[in-house]
């Protein structure tokens, strides 16, 4: 068993993020029922059977060859999904009902094509019973009602991703464990987070035409919208609240015994290393072992609270 | 749609023939995760046009070699020609809007 990485910082306590209330970020969420129906044929489709088919039909995958004198429609080898006008509506209209190897010459927007149809593909749609639902193999779904709930479910996830309620919640209850734990940080560590924060600061800095050197704390960062006062403050807070996130992403691993370990770091160092085309001790000196807990601890504290935070307004919006 | 997971090793020969879409992303970064979920619903529609994704802090030296500066960046490839990148999240019509324009050009 490889070495744990042990912070040296410590959390003499830490708040814990199931009280945090976010009554406040749980949005409305409707079930759009046309959508739904989209979904499940869609679904449907993936499962479905695939058939060589004889003749071209609306949904049929097909593959295509045509010769024209416009480049678009002279293609030795196209795949085109029929009805769906990615191609050409127009085209795709006038070879429905088109056999295999059939050749023939259509008008598409005033070009001459001359098309043949290589291969048919047809979907056929499984019947929606539980049987077949419980053949596709998706996860603790067995049943018809499973598979809406599933597909109300994917419905679900969309419309959080396009909300701001999750990430404001993820903010709440970040400030709030932050606010109410309190935490022994250690010297080096804060060192490793400022060297990081520099580097960070620089990058952003250069991205914006300046240079470290001929920038003051009074220059305004147009793009940014703030003084580099400002903006230095800023990435020093988040640096602290990586660190202290970090901490407190580490106590609860430390609980369950499942901290990141010395063959972790190796194996990454290894990866960067060829990545980046250097020798490890080089990977090593510029990726400490300091700053890979900090980042791991960190990342794990933070995936805790966006799982929290998904699952808890899931519960609440569940229609 | 096939979704092939890029490394040092196969990420050429992952881009050169046929349409392909490049997803280059972090695991930490909230909209790659949007986006992941895009590609797979697209992958029910679409299955002639490929799909790479590159996890660029596994494997810097291809966002580098790429000049990705940000996550997501997308790119679309034909036969290994780029014809486009575009960073930050898109849309699955937006990406239906690319495969049309590019892939049938």
């Amino acid at each position: 068993m490889s070495e744990y990485i042990v912070m040296k910082s410590k959390a003499i306590s830490v708040y814990d993020y199931k009280k945090v209330d976010i009554s406040q970020f749980i949005p409305e969420f409707k079930v759009d029922e046309k959508q739904l129906e989209k979904d499940i044929t869609r679904m449907l489709s993936a499962y479905g059977k695939k058939i060589s088919a004889e003749t071209v039909a609306p949904n049929d995958q097909i593959e295509l060859s045509c010769v024209s004198e416009n480049p678009k429609f002279n293609k030795e080898k196209v795949f085109v999904l029929v009805g769906k006008g990615l191609y050409s509506r127009e085209l795709e209209e006038k070879i429905t009902g088109l056999n295999r190897n059939e050749e023939k010459e259509i008008t598409v927007g005033g070009d001459k094509v001359k098309v043949c149809v290589r291969n048919i593909i047809h979907t056929e749609l499984p019947e929606l019973n539980d049987e077949n639902v419980s053949s596709f193999g998706i996860e603790g779904v067995n049943t018809v009602s499973d598979f809406r709930r599933y597909c109300i479910d994917k419905q679900l996830v969309r419309f959080l991703d396009d909300d701001e309620n999750p990430d404001m919640a993820v903010a709440c209850i970040s400030n709030t464990v932050m606010d109410n734990s309190e935490f022994q940080l250690d010297e080096a560590e804060l060192k490793a987070v400022d060297a990081e924060n520099l580097k960070r600061i620089e990058k952003i800095v250069t991205e914006q035409g300046f240079s470290l050197e001929d920038i003051n704390d009074d220059t305004y960062i147009e793009s940014i919208g703030s003084t580099f006062a400002e903006f230095k403050d800023l990435m020093e807070k988040i640096s602290l609240m990586e660190l202290k996130s970090a901490v407190a992403g580490y106590t609860l691993l430390s609980e369950k015994n499942e901290l990141f370990t010395v063959k972790d770091y190796d194996e990454c160092i290894e990866r960067r290393a060829v990545s980046y085309g250097i020798s490890t001790e080089q990977a090593r000196n510029e990726y400490s072992v300091t700053y890979f807990a900090i980042e791991m601890y960190a990342e794990y504290h933070i995936k805790l609270l966006d799982d929290f935070v998904a699952e808890t307004i899931k519960r609440a919006v569940n229609p | 749609m096939s979704i092939n997971v890029a490394t040092n090793e196969n990420y050429r020969d992952l881009i050169k023939d046929g349409f392909v879409i490049v997803d280059y992303f972090t695991t930490t970064c909230v909209p790659c995760k949007m986006f992941s979920r895009v590609l797979e619903e697209l992958t029910l529609d679409y299955p002639f046009v490929n799909i790479v994704k590159v996890n660029i802090t596994d494997y810097p030296a291809i966002g580098k070699e790429n000049e990705i500066d940000g996550v997501p960046t997308v790119k679309f490839i034909m036969n290994g020609e780029e014809k486009e990148k575009v960073v930050g999240l898109m849309s699955e019509d937006e990406v239906i809007e690319k495969i049309s324009e590019y892939y049938y050009a």
